[in-house]
């Protein structure tokens, strides 16, 4: 090897990329040779590339490449001037098997030695072996598995194996089209294939054992931070015992005389040797702690990248299989994928498929016109739906546009209603953008009768649903006649994801750092009121404040007057969520939750934490959908109900002006207090047609409120309405118990529960 | 009062009327011999004051003579006139002069000077004698007024003296009687002091008694004080007994804590291990059977380690009592020994105190017979002033008498003078 | 007195003919309750607990072993009949309900008891909170055992914890 280990490592990525430019290069290159207009400059130029690139591959380890570009050398300097076609053929498939070998072996194996050979064997003679070239390319119709995706290989056996059972398991993949692009390949459509010879250079790993150890390096990874951790403490410990041995060389000092002397120096002495040595020890292992903690981050991100299959597995077939969809309905269409290369973690690009499938489909079938319509409409007779991929921070992005008729807000409100999806007021309030999240709606399908190719109960609700439980989120955008435009966004890996740790009450629990747009202390002073939902202007934008332990039915709930709060983003909707303490963003192992959980709200992941606990990964679009909820004035139907005189009770300010705002936004009047002995007595001076009470309160609690105002003849009969926090049945019963009229438990706070509460207490409504 | 005054006063006007006519007899008689004798010789019968003699003017040839004669005759004939008439109104004055003497005598003899005299004849001439018996009377008026006030002066002043004089007499014999009685007194003071100085005597004894017996007790309280000590120095040993105890109580308590974490281990691997022979059916029966002797053998220890901690809670209470217990007595013991303190500082100062004491008495020993001594000489002293003083006594008494007799003279002298009546 | 003989001679027997049946007994809500042993996959401690938003009360949380998330389930909670009270010391069994992997919790764990087939009989006839997940009912030398359906249980458990729909397929 040319350098050492650290320097390649350094230039590694680099290299990767100049290689990958120089061989597009030289693929340019041949390729004008190919069509003769190939000039004596040009053909130096080619022979100059190579051999830089064999000198770097040399210099990097890249033996099995170095030795084909060697052969490749040799092989364009005995080019005959007028039949290069075959020659030039094989030198084309060679500069496309060197990008793959970048993430094989260095060695290169056994396949590039016998494309080494077989570019030799060319020099020689005109005709090499010609063997089967098609079979390569019906192959990869999945991802591979496995560190080097080195589709030339036909390491298919497995890999189709492991997937299309998996696949099989749910709907039918997209197509069976063949799927010949190859990531990276300089050309998409290029047939080129290596000539049976079967590179080697991958050890086959079943993607669920690499997964294993995915996740074992996560746990490797949180075990190393415990190390720390500990070693931390090992070293309060030595600090204490260095104090002690202080104070014994002291004593020792002051006990000497004549007869000990000896022996007190020996003691000295050998305390001395000791604690030198345990800080020594000391440091080596803080050391060590920190520097294996480095390389366990090491193994799980390379372990991480291992894992990341391109994206060109799945998409690479849509092309195909969407002409082939268009034809049926008697469409064109032109379908492009751009980002083929970008990799995801294998459970994302499984997961993906459908959801792409569908969405590919939802393209074809209702997005596109007839070639006569959109020749009417002055479009070019095929329309073109574009797939295209990208990694933007930690999350993948995938967009699926069309340039077709569009969806319309309008249409798509009157379907809503007419299925009952929505109310007529429900309809009315809508905004337009809104209206287009309807579709994502169970049970909403735009089409009279489901279609050939969608709408077999695979609706956009399950594109919506997929999505999500990877802790992802699909929105759609669109103008009417001139296109529409689905974007999934989704983590790129599930093995390793960076996190804002926060915490509500004694847990912790993980929101995702990409949605997290940044954290702060919530001035009340700046959270307003808009239309009934408390609401904090953040960067010119009104969001509703909720406190996260109430959204998601934990107790807890910041008793601080300026909370902490984390300003979530989830596409064009956020939220700022107040909890109850941040611990910090940190790269975690991100565990599935396991069958049990899985599907279960809130919930997408689950990290561990060096103190041995979990931290539940919350899923953003649930907290802020949510949220939006906990937030919606039901102001449709407020106007026609009678205005209450509202008394509301709660110690929390934060949950008080919640509530506030929520019945304010029924249409009430609300006063408010700040405990239950405040309560009592403002209820002395004012005439108030309700009560809604917190139960956990200083001074005075709920339950014994509600006992003192119903053991009150003046007050026997004015509602009491529990909200608290807390869902046991048995403090259901104390609530109940007590006199209260109905409890209501804070998570599952909703304007229509409410407003439904209110009127079977007080008979409001219409 | 004298009574001339009156008199003097009628001698005068007779006199100044004789003079100018023996001048003028005198001049004719050088000028005509023989007539101017024969008138002469009528003129010093006028001189000898007989009027009666005439000149025969007829006789007298010279003219001048006779004319002489002639006024000779006429001036003796004036003059008998005049002698009738003066005759006549001397005896209207004196009669006037009578009656006022005799109406001042009355006055005077009846002490009455408050009224004016009045005058029987208005005679002219009077007037300068009733003006001077007034004068007198005033004179008189004023002086009577004047020893009046005096009398009364005196009577008063007497009087003071007298009281003056009973007052001393009354001091001096309660002098008298005080000095008695301090000499008295001085002679029980003697015999007082004989007391004392007995008295201090003993004292002194009593205090050297006690200074013994406290010396005694001191001692007593210093035994008393190093038993204390050696208490709480026992105490501090067991403290540190009880310390080392419960320090290996809580080793024992970590190392069965440790061996409680390992059973409960123990007790886990053996159900898993039970399961695992379990799940390999009736191989695993033997490995099951073996899993649940294990299992038992955890749970046996579980229940020892319990036992044990019950112990170590016990010796724990134990340890702590023993603690409370030792520490109690470190408290007595101190608290003894600050007793011991107190009584020792006490019982020191109760030595002093007596020491003081003792050289007290001796010292009023010694000032007691000091006293006696200067007591006797007050007291011969004493009865020297008595002496004095009884004579003193005697003096002021005769003093009081004489008082008396003068205040009984300037009563009799006011009473006297009261007769005057002056207003 | 009679018990330890009529619970040895199905023994003999078994090993003859009849298999018998292993069940992993804890004990909750005051009683005796086993389950099929084959479906604990292991015993372990209760690690800290991390509470589950928006979970029904029978799921009081996760914890990690050997690196997988675990859901609690409290059958006392389910069934509505009072709760475990979760120590550090509590033991969770872990046990494979069809895809579901849960630990289970209860107030002790017995251990594995052997009761053969033959012997057990059909539960009372309550369908009232637990008997509604009872498949059956032994007795050992200890006693009665309530045989719980756990499969039926997880799956309740499921169900009632992610609603039918919203779960991804």
């Amino acid at each position: 090897m040319g350098v050492s280990e650290e320097i390649r490592k350094k230039l590694l990525p680099r290299f990767r990329e100049t290689t990958a430019d120089r061989v597009e290069k030289i693929s340019g290159a041949l390729l004008e040779l190919e069509r003769g207009a190939g000039t004596p400059e040009a053909l130096d130029e080619l022979a100059r590339e190579l051999h830089t690139l064999k000198g770097e591959a040399r210099m990097m380890g890249f033996v099995g490449i170095s030795s084909v570009v060697h052969a490749a050398e040799d092989l364009l300097k005995a080019l005959p001037k007028d039949s290069p076609g075959e020659r030039l053929d094989a030198l084309l498939r060679a500069c496309g098997a060197i990008v793959p070998m970048l993430d094989a072996p260095a060695e290169g194996g056994d396949a590039a030695g016998k494309l080494a050979e077989s570019l030799r064997a060319l020099i020689a003679g005109p005709r090499g072996a010609p063997e089967g070239a098609a079979e390569v390319s019906t192959v990869a119709a999945s991802p591979a598995p496995g560190p080097s995706p080195s589709h030339a290989s036909s390491s298919a056996t497995a890999t189709t194996s492991t997937t299309t059972s998996t696949t099989s398991e749910r709907a039918a993949p997209a197509a069976p089209a063949p799927a010949p692009a190859r990531p990276a390949a300089p050309s998409p459509e290029a047939r080129l294939e290596l000539r049976g010879d079967k590179p080697a250079a991958s050890i086959r790993v079943d993607v669920d054992r690499l997964d294993e150890i995915a996740a074992l390096a996560g746990d490797v990874l949180v075990e190393g931070e415990r190390a720390i951790r500990r070693s931390r403490d090992l070293n309060a410990l030595f600090a204490r015992w260095g104090r002690l041995s202080d104070r014994v060389i002291a004593l020792a000092e002051r006990l000497r005389d004549a007869r000990t002397a000896r022996l007190v120096e020996q003691i000295e002495g050998d305390v001395h040797l000791l604690r030198s040595d345990t800080f020594r020890f000391a440091r080596a292992q803080t050391e060590a702690a920190s520097s294996s903690q480095a390389q366990f981050g090491m193994l799980a991100e390379r372990i991480g990248e291992a894992r990341l299959i391109p994206l060109s597995g799945v998409l690479a077939g849509f092309p195909l299989a969407a002409r082939d969809m268009a034809r049926e309905q008697g469409k064109e269409v032109e379908c492009v994928v751009r980002g083929g290369e970008t990799g995801v973690d294998k459970a994302i690009l499984l997961s993906l498929n459908d959801p792409l499938v569908h969405l590919v489909r939802n393209c074809v079938d209702h997005g596109l016109e007839t070639p006569a319509e959109r020749v009417q409409a002055g479009k070019p007779r095929a329309g073109k739906i574009v797939i295209s991929a990208r990694v933007d921070g930690d999350l993948l992005a995938v967009t699926v546009e069309d340039d077709g008729r569009g969806i319309s807000p309008q249409k798509v409100r009157a379907s809503a209603l007419r299925k009952g999806i929505i109310g007529e007021q429900q309809a009315a309030s809508l905004s337009a953008r809104n209206a287009l999240d309807l579709i994502f709606m169970a049970g909403f399908s735009t089409r009279e009768q489901a279609g050939e190719t969608s709408g077999r109960g695979v609706g956009l609700d399950v594109v919506r649903k997929r999505v999500t439980a990877l802790g992802g989120s699909v929105t759609v955008e669109s103008e009417v006649g001139k296109r529409t435009r689905f974007t999934l966004r989704m983590p790129q890996s599930l093995s390793l994801m960076k996190v804002l740790l926060v915490r509500i009450d004694e847990d912790v629990y993980g929101i995702p750092a990409v949605d997290v747009d940044s954290v702060g202390r919530l001035d009340p002073k700046e959270a307003t009121e808009v239309a009934g939902i408390r609401a904090v202007r953040y960067r010119g934008r009104l969001m509703p404040v909720v406190a996260l332990g109430p959204l998601l039915s934990l107790n807890g709930g910041p008793r601080s007057k300026r909370p902490l709060v984390a300003y979530v983003d989830h596409g064009s909707e956020g939220a700022a969520v107040v909890v109850d303490g941040l611990h910090g963003e940190r790269e975690v192992a991100v565990k599935a939750p396991g069958a049990f959980l899985k599907g279960m709200r809130f919930v997408t992941g689950a990290a561990a934490l060096e103190d041995g606990r979990v931290a539940l990964l919350l899923s953003t679009p649930d907290i802020v959908a949510a949220a939006r909820r906990l937030a919606s004035p039901a102001l449709a139907r407020g106007r026609d109900r009678r205005r209450l005189r509202v008394l509301l009770v709660d110690d929390s300010a934060i949950a008080r002006e919640a509530e506030a705002a929520l019945l304010r936004s029924l249409g009430h009047e609300v006063d408010e207090a700040v405990d239950g002995e405040d309560g009592w007595r403002k209820l002395q001076t004012g005439s108030y047609q309700l009560l809604v009470t917190d139960v956990q309160m200083p001074v005075l609690d709920g339950i014994d409120l509600t006992r003192r105002v119903k053991a009150t003849p003046r007050f026997v009969k004015l509602p009491i309405v529990i909200m608290s926090s807390l869902s046991a049945p048995e403090e259901r019963r104390r609530g109940v118990d007590a006199g209260a009229d109905a409890y209501i438990v804070k998570g599952e706070l909703e304007a229509e529960s409410l407003a439904a509460t209110l009127e079977r207490l007080c008979g409001v409504g219409a | 009062m004298s009574t001339r005054d009156p008199f003097d006063v009628q001698q005068k006007p007779k006199a100044r009327a004789a003079a100018p006519r023996a001048a003028a007899a005198k001049r004719r008689n050088t000028v005509v011999g023989a007539d101017a004798a024969r008138i002469a010789v009528v003129l010093r019968g006028f001189a000898e004051g007989n009027y009666d003699g005439r000149v025969d003017a007829g006789a007298i040839d010279d003219p001048g003579l006779r004319a002489i004669a002639e006024a000779v005759n006429g001036a003796a004939s004036a003059v008998v006139e005049d002698l009738r008439q003066a005759h006549q109104r001397v005896q209207i004055v004196t009669a006037g002069i009578d009656e006022a003497i005799e109406a001042m005598i009355r006055l005077v003899i009846q002490g009455d000077l408050s009224g004016s005299l009045r005058a029987g004849s208005t005679d002219s001439a009077l007037t300068p004698l009733i003006a001077g018996i007034g004068q007198v009377m005033e004179t008189l008026k004023k002086f009577v007024t004047e020893t009046r006030e005096a009398a009364m002066q005196l009577s008063t002043s007497s009087a003071e003296v007298l009281a003056a004089a009973t007052q001393n007499e009354s001091s001096t014999s309660a002098q008298a009687s005080a000095i008695h009685e301090t000499t008295a007194t001085m002679e029980e003071l003697k015999g007082a002091s004989h007391q004392i100085a007995e008295n201090a005597q003993m004292v002194a004894a009593i205090a050297e008694q006690t200074l013994s017996g406290a010396k005694q007790g001191e001692g007593a309280i210093k035994a008393f004080m190093g038993s204390m000590e050696k208490v709480r120095h026992n105490a501090v040993e067991v403290d540190d007994a009880i310390a080392k105890l419960s320090k290996r109580v809580e080793r024992i308590g970590t190392v069965v804590e440790v061996i409680d974490e390992i059973a409960d281990r123990s007790d886990l691997l053996a159900l898993n291990a039970a399961l695992e022979g379990a799940k390999a059916g009736e191989a695993g029966r033997g490995f099951s059977i073996v899993a649940a002797e294990m299992r038992r053998l955890a749970e046996n220890v579980l229940e020892s380690t319990k036992e044990i901690k019950n112990l170590i809670t016990e010796i724990r209470e134990a340890t702590h009592a023993a603690k409370e217990a030792s520490d109690g007595n470190k408290r007595e013991a101190s608290e003894g020994e600050k007793l011991g303190g107190n009584a020792m500082a006490s019982v020191s100062g109760i030595l002093s105190g007596i020491q003081e004491t003792s050289d007290a008495a001796r010292v009023i020993h010694l000032a007691t017979q000091q006293q006696r001594t200067a007591t006797e000489q007050v007291v011969q002293s004493m009865s020297e002033i008595e002496e004095v003083t009884r004579q003193a006594q005697a003096g002021s008494k005769q003093a009081t008498g004489a008082a008396s007799e003068l205040t009984k003279l300037a009563e009799r002298l006011a009473e006297l003078v009261k007769r005057f009546k002056v207003e | 007195m009679a018990e330890p003989k009529e619970a040895q001679q199905p023994e003999s027997g078994a090993q003859a003919s009849a298999p018998e049946a292993w069940f992993f007994c804890l004990r909750l809500l005051g009683g005796r309750y086993a389950f099929e042993a084959p479906l604990v996959t292991e015993v372990v401690r209760l690690g800290p607990l991390t509470r589950l938003p928006a979970a029904p009360a029978f799921l009081p949380g996760v914890f990690t072993h050997r690196g997988e998330v675990l859901p609690v389930l409290d059958i006392a909670q389910l069934v509505g009949q009072g709760s475990v009270s979760l120590r550090p010391s509590t033991r969770a069994a872990i046990v494979h309900c069809g895809p579901w992997k849960v630990a289970v919790v209860s107030d002790s764990v017995e251990g594995l008891v052997a009761i053969p087939r033959r012997q057990l009989e059909p539960p009372p006839a309550e369908s009232s909170g637990v008997a509604e997940f009872l498949s059956a009912v032994g007795r050992d030398r200890a006693g009665a055992i309530a045989i719980l359906d756990l499969p039926r249980l997880v799956e309740t458990a499921r169900a009632r914890a992610v609603p039918a729909g919203s779960a991804a397929a």
